[in-house]
């Protein structure tokens, strides 16, 4: 007990150093430049009391989920692709290598002429940016499943199923663990991006709402908010990795 | 017998590895594979497996099914020490593989991940999963090569007493001629690439009075040695030279009858 709560305090003692450090500086600025934590706090306070909070936030994260699902999926075909068959890597490592080097804002550009202002261009931005993460990390994994593990399983007479299921898929999962990890860190803040450049809705454009009106307060209570999010958004998925990963292993055997 | 190889040769393009090789295995017989290394006993494996088709040369019953200890453990990372052994045949009891798991001294570890083992336990790991698996031949490919000398009598002596236990041909390759002499119920010398087989004996003693220090082991080890050095094939090897820790070895179990 001693031992897990040392480490809690000392969470503790670093917010609060960290909480007196940005009260102190804000006190030499204005509010409009350097709000402090209790104003920020306060406009916090009001953003969750409104029901208009709640409702941003649900649509911020269904563009999100949207553009990380249609990511995840296209991303795993290619990965899957160029992993498994040497045609497959000719044609698709190119191919996502290109992705990648793109930078997100000439795709956001894009994104704007192609689908307007109205979100699709944020739900692109996060498919787009994210997908090659996944491709890549899938096909690195393949490229280092265990030759001899396979040999082993052929030797002990697994069936082609069995192999798949005991030792290509674990091989990947770490794989497909780090990709999904570091594409929702990345997505929620093109997405964020996003909504500010091209929405008229969402967390983004609330936070431009709070630029144009010199809300200082409200565009850090929202970071807050992002940081809260793409918080649980990693450490929910990253649960619910171990929990389907030991309910797999349990139900394999 | 349960399979027999006759006249095999075999060459990787004009490299000729194995020349006119026979054996015949039998069911619950020790063979030991012995030769130096790059003699080929590799390849000698892979064609008794199937893996590997010889050049020439007539294969006779051999089963599809058989069992394997490697070089290497090659245990499944993300399965515990029980499971390692129970894929490999997971419609069978599951306290076999809790005896097999007592046979190897690895009780109480049963559910560990491999990593959290030794290198020599994660060995002892394999060498189970191979006697689990229901196939008549065993095929074991210089499985103590990475374990130190005391480590090594230890897993000598747990494969010898699980092999007791069934009717399995065991195949056993090796390099170290203490290990053959300690194990074997029949020794296959291979002189080096192209390799021949250079003598072929049976060891007469029984395994529970068997010592690196008795006359007939002394014999057998200086006449492999005299073999072996006749067709150049101990060079450098130190697995050749005396050890002096291996006289004081005993197996501890009983012996067939």
């Amino acid at each position: 007990m001693t031992g897990r709560k040392k480490p809690e305090l000392s969470k503790f003692a670093v917010v609060f150093v960290l909480l007196l450090a940005w009260q102190g500086a804000s006190m030499f600025y204005s509010s409009v430049v350097l709000p402090g934590p209790f104003l920020t706090g306060k406009a916090l306070l009001e953003n969750l009391s409104e029901p208009v909070f709640y409702r941003t936030v649900a649509l911020s994260t269904l563009r999100f989920a949207s553009g990380l699902i249609l990511a995840l999926a296209v991303g795993f075909v290619l990965g899957l692709l160029s992993g498994s068959f040497g045609w497959g890597r000719r044609i698709i490592s190119p191919l996502v290598y290109f992705i990648q080097s793109v930078p997100p804002i000439l795709y956001m550009t894009l994104a704007m002429i192609w689908f307007g202002l109205n979100g699709k261009a944020t739900v692109f931005i996060v498919f787009i940016v994210t997908m090659p993460i996944m491709a890549v990390n899938l096909q690195e994994g393949f490229a280092n499943i265990d030759d001899k593990l396979i040999e082993m399983g052929r030797i002990f007479g697994f069936s082609r199923k069995k192999i798949t299921r005991e030792i290509i898929l674990p091989s990947l999962m770490s794989y497909f663990k780090s990709g999904l990890l570091v594409m929702i860190g990345l997505g929620w803040k093109l997405l964020i991006m996003g909504e500010v450049l091209s929405a008229g809705s969402g967390i983004g454009s609330r936070i431009t709402d709070a630029r144009m009106n010199l809300e200082t307060e409200q565009v850090f209570a929202w970071g807050f908010v992002i940081v809260f999010l793409c918080l649980v958004l990693q450490k929910g998925f990253s649960r619910a990795f171990r929990l389907s990963r030991i309910s797999i292993e349990e139900g394999a055997l | 017998m349960i399979a027999s190889f006759q006249g095999i040769h075999h060459s990787y393009g004009d490299k000729e590895v194995l020349k006119d090789i026979s054996l015949n295995l039998y069911s619950g017989e020790i063979l030991c594979v012995l030769g130096p290394s790059g003699c080929g006993k590799t390849t000698l494996l892979n064609i008794l497996s199937g893996a590997v088709e010889p050049s020439g040369g007539e294969v006779l019953n051999r089963s599809e099914r058989l069992s394997y200890v490697f070089q290497e453990d090659r245990l499944l990372p993300w399965r515990t020490v029980f499971e390692n052994i129970h894929i490999v045949d997971p419609l069978s009891r599951a306290s076999r593989v809790d005896a097999l798991i007592e046979a190897v001294e690895l009780g109480g570890f049963e559910n560990y991940m491999p990593d959290a083992l030794s290198g020599g336990m994660r060995q002892r790991v394999s060498i189970a999963r191979g006697f689990f698996y229901p196939a008549e031949l065993m095929l074991l490919d210089e499985p103590l090569k990475s374990l130190d000398y005391c480590l090594r009598l230890k897993m000598i002596s747990h494969i010898y007493q699980l092999a007791r236990k069934t009717d399995k041909a065991l195949v056993f390759v090796t390099h170290g001629i203490d290990e053959a002499l300690l194990i074997a119920d029949r020794i296959v010398v291979l002189s080096k690439s192209p390799s021949v087989v250079i003598d072929e004996f049976e060891l007469k003693t029984l395994q529970k009075e068997r010592s690196l220090g008795t006359d007939e082991m002394i014999e057998a080890k200086r006449r492999i040695v005299e073999q072996l050095e006749g067709r150049g094939g101990i060079g450098e090897n130190p697995q050749f030279r005396p050890e002096a820790g291996s006289l004081l070895f005993r197996h501890t179990v009983q012996p067939r009858t």
